[in-house]
Parts: structure tokens; sequence; C-alpha cells
């Protein structure tokens, strides 16, 4: 495959003909808000498409050690105890990005189960942790976003 | 609705089949923006006895372009019921074509109410680069409160049947929190920050109070100024509910963090204050601490929907850009919702303890 031009710079580029040849000869009110929108929407692709695998990787091995540790102070939690068990069966090895979201999305289960053990069982040190883990997650949203503020509001 | 050229003739027909004693004819027809989740629409109608009016269509979108699902039926109730109340400050509700027949999708019609918003005012105010401390930002502030504050003072006897009425507070809190949870588990993928807020909320509940009326989106953007009077009109009430005074305030407080300026966060004391004076609640139950609670309580129907609808899409359900663009409102939720539970355990315990206190002593009811 052609992979140079990478993924992010192409939806980038997109997003530059979208302002500099498209935008201007958008009229309507509602028309000037889609093409602000869809601004914002290639921007936020376009930093998903460079490092959402890695990120998804790196996020699922956190959640999974964070839900075994918290199984380990509550045995019988039988919640985790399947969900960890799902999260075993999934497509671990692929990096195809259906089967890496996919994994993520299983550790996330398994992550919330912990969670709802670790407050639900007033553990504070494992709540704490896991609402750090939350921070990391929200830190790359966050990075995703970039610059946003509500458009055609008012 | 967003047929630009069949609508006039519909809308002619709409009215004329309202029985209002005169003919309709539609003059013009445009389509309105500043609302996310209805299609809104402005027709001029000039009436068969030379008035001329301008109405205002509500109505739902095309199924495939709907982000945030709302019932127009629970809503024209709702509007029709408050109408008839004089404290609450809104345009007239005047009819609703409740099957689609004449305008495509169940619409409402209301009275036009010419603004601007007080979030134009505040926009404009930011645009002439006015500073925080300018006086006009005060005024619209104390103009934002004295607004919301008719809210939960509605009689709760006068509205419809349809809006749920719980058992009690407490009741109603364990349903609130849980949601957080069942939406989750409706979603393509996991969500551990709303797991997450579901067991944090219920662990942290602050002092209770008497359920109210409730706007469901209270901001700026949803007051107008009416210059027939100088008064102020609340517009948008898809999610009016029946639940605690505090949830439009955190409702506000999260809305506002994404799409200021802002109004609470210049200066909280001094919007509590005046919040407190005009409906008569107590600093125990009215502060910083419960209003930033409620900021995550409350955000749950709107937060919800938000992701469901990116679920639907990725379900191939749905799609839109307002789907995709709105994620970000989910990663500003995010961020709001767990820096606000990491602030508030230890206020929130301490305000929930001086409650029991007082009961036990017999100086509040529980």
């Amino acid at each position: 495959m052609i992979s140079l031009p990478s993924t992010a710079q192409i939806i980038l580029d997109c997003r530059r003909e979208l302002l500099e040849v498209i935008g201007p000869e958008v009229k309507s009110e509602a028309g000037k808000v889609s093409v602000q929108m869809l601004e914002n929407v290639l921007r936020n692709a376009a930093t998903r498409a460079a490092n959402e695998i890695a990120w998804m990787r790196d996020e699922t091995a956190a959640m999974e050690g964070f839900a075994r540790d918290t199984l380990a102070a509550a045995p019988g939690a039988s919640t985790i105890a399947d969900a960890l068990t799902a999260l075993a069966a999934g497509p671990r090895e692929s990096l195809h990005l259906d089967d890496v979201a996919r994994v993520y999305s299983l550790a996330g289960e398994a992550f919330s189960c912990a969670i709802e053990v670790a407050l639900g069982s007033g553990h504070e040190e494992l709540a704490d942790r896991g609402a750090a883990l939350l921070a990391v997650r929200s830190a790359t949203e966050v990075e995703i976003m970039g610059e946003w503020g509500f458009v055609g509001r008012g | 609705m967003n047929d630009l050229d069949a609508m006039p003739d519909r809308v002619s027909a709409f009215l004329n089949a309202q029985r209002t004693g005169r003919t309709a004819t539609v003059r013009s027809y445009a389509l309105m923006t500043g609302g996310y989740s209805r299609v809104m629409a402005r027709a001029e109608v000039e009436w068969s006895d030379g008035v001329v009016q301008t109405l205002v269509l509500r109505g739902d979108p095309p199924p495939d372009k709907t982000m945030l699902v709302t019932d127009r039926d629970t809503e024209w109730a709702v509007l029709r019921s408050l109408s008839s109340q004089p404290s609450i400050p809104m345009p007239a509700a005047l009819h609703y074509d409740g099957t689609g027949e004449y305008l495509g999708t169940k619409a409402i019609v209301l009275e036009f109410c010419a603004g601007p918003s007080l979030q134009a005012e505040l926009n404009a105010l930011v645009a002439e680069g006015a500073m925080p401390d300018d006086a006009r930002f005060t005024a619209i502030r104390d103009a934002f409160v004295d607004t919301i504050a008719t809210v939960p003072q509605v009689d709760l006897d006068a509205l419809p049947a349809v809006l749920v009425r719980p058992a009690d507070w407490a009741a109603y809190m364990s349903t609130v929190n849980r949601s957080w949870a069942e939406n989750e588990r409706l979603l393509a993928e996991s969500n551990p920050t709303m797991r997450y807020l579901a067991a944090w909320l219920d662990a942290h509940r602050p002092p209770p109070m008497p359920l109210v009326l409730q706007h469901g989106d209270l901001q700026p953007a949803n007051i107008l100024l009416d210059p027939s009077d100088g008064g102020h009109r609340l517009i948008d009430w898809e999610y009016a509910h029946i639940g605690d005074p505090r949830e439009d305030l955190g409702w506000y407080v999260t809305y506002s963090a994404a799409a200021g300026p802002q109004l609470y966060g210049a200066d909280p004391e001094a919007f509590l204050a005046r919040y407190r004076q005009r409906t008569g609640t107590s600093e125990l139950h009215v502060n910083q601490a419960t209003i930033a609670y409620f900021s995550v309580v409350s955000a749950v129907k709107v937060f919800s929907q938000v992701v469901q609808a990116a679920s639907a899409m990725a379900k191939g359900a749905t799609g839109g850009v307002m789907t995709t663009y709105n994620l970000n409102a989910a990663t500003v939720g995010h961020m709001n919702f767990m820096a606000a539970c990491g602030a508030l355990a230890e206020p929130i315990d301490a305000l929930r303890a001086m409650h029991e206190q007082l009961v036990a002593d017999n100086e509040v009811t529980s």
C-alpha cells in the first residue's frame, strides 16, 4: 500500500480544501455552521488516525492490570472475573483497528466492573487508582479534541 | 420541515385547519439555526384580518439525523400547561401537529420572540472586548438568575400527568445515578467513566431537597429578550422534568464550561446568593459543592444521548456531522465530571453529615 502521505495528512489536506475552497462558497447560515463542524471533526479524525491504535493498546494493558489487582483484593467479585474471561477471549493479537477497538472495549468493561467493586467496597486506594486511570483516558480525549467550542449557538 | 418549497403551503394548510376563525397565508418560511436537537423554522404569516404574525415551528429531524431523542407529545403537554402559568416567562405555545399530517413531522408552533438571547448579548460583549468586571455582564447574570429562579416555583399539581412524579428524593436520586450505568450498557463500546460516575454519585449524596420542576437545559441561549416588553422568555422545554432543584444550576455549570463566558464561574457566591434569595433556599442545600455535584448528575440525559448517537452511528443506524462534532462535548464532560468527583467527596460528605445532625436535632425534616 501507499502509506505516505499518512491518513492524518490526507485528512488534514481535506480540511484545508474545505476551509480554503469550499467554505468561502457557502452562503447559508446553516451551511456555514456545517463547515465549522466539519473542520473540527476532520481535525479530530486526523489526530485519532495517527495515534489511536497505540493509545488503545496502552490503555488496555493498564485497565486489565487494574481489574486483575482489584480481583485479587476482592476474589469473590464474579463480575470482574467474567469480564476478564471475556477479555481473554478477544482478538488480542490483531492490530486491525476493529479488533483493537473490540479488545479495548472488553478491557473497559473489566475496568468498569473493578471500579464498581472498589467504590462499592470503600477500597480507597483502588478507587483512587481507578480515577487516575480515567484521568489518563481523559487526557487522551482532550488531545484528540484540541481547540473546541460550540458553533452555531446564540 | 426542511422542504423550503413545500412548507409554506403546508404551514398555511395546518394553520387553516386550527379553526382560528381566520385564514392564514404563509408569506415566507426559513430554517433557523441556534438549536442542536430539533429542526426549527420561522414562518411569516398574513392572516385574513390583515394581521401579520411571525411563528416558530419546532419539529423532529429525520430519524437518520436524530441525535437527541425527546418526545414532542410530552413537550407540547408541558408547554400548554406552563403557558397557563403567568409566573413562567415563555413564548406562547399555539398549535401542535401531533401526527405530522400537515408539517411532515410532529411539530409545535410557537409565538416568535425576536430576541436576542442572553448568549447573543454575552457574545457581543466578548466581541467588543468587555472585561469580566463590566457591569453589563453582571446585569445579564442577574437576568439569567431571575429567569431560572421562576422554574422551581411552578405548582407541580398544574403540570401534566405525563411528567413522571418520583416517589421521593432518595428514590429519584437512585434512579438518576443508576441511569449513568444503565445508559452505558446501551453503548457500542464500554465507557468506564460513566460507570465510575454511577457508583461515585451514589456513594456521595448531598443533603436532600423537595422535588420541583426543572427545565433540563437552562443556558443563556435558551433565554430570549422580548423587545415588546423588555422581559425575558424561556424556550426549549424538551427536557423538562420533575427533579432536584439543583439540577438546572448544575447543568448550567456543565454547559458554560464549554460555552462561556461563565455567568456562574465568574463569581459563584454572588450567583448563588441571588438564586437563594429569589427561591428561598438555604446555603446548606444550595452551595458551590452541591451545585458541582449536580453538574454531574444533571448531565446524564444529554451526555448519554450524545454518546448513544455515536454508538448508533457506529452501528450504521444514523449519521451526520453533528454526531461526531458533539463527541467533543463528551470529552469535555468526562474531564469536568472527573474533576468534580475528585474535589467533592469531602465537602459533600460534610454537608450530608451536617444535614443529618440537623435532622437528629429536629431542626430540618429528612
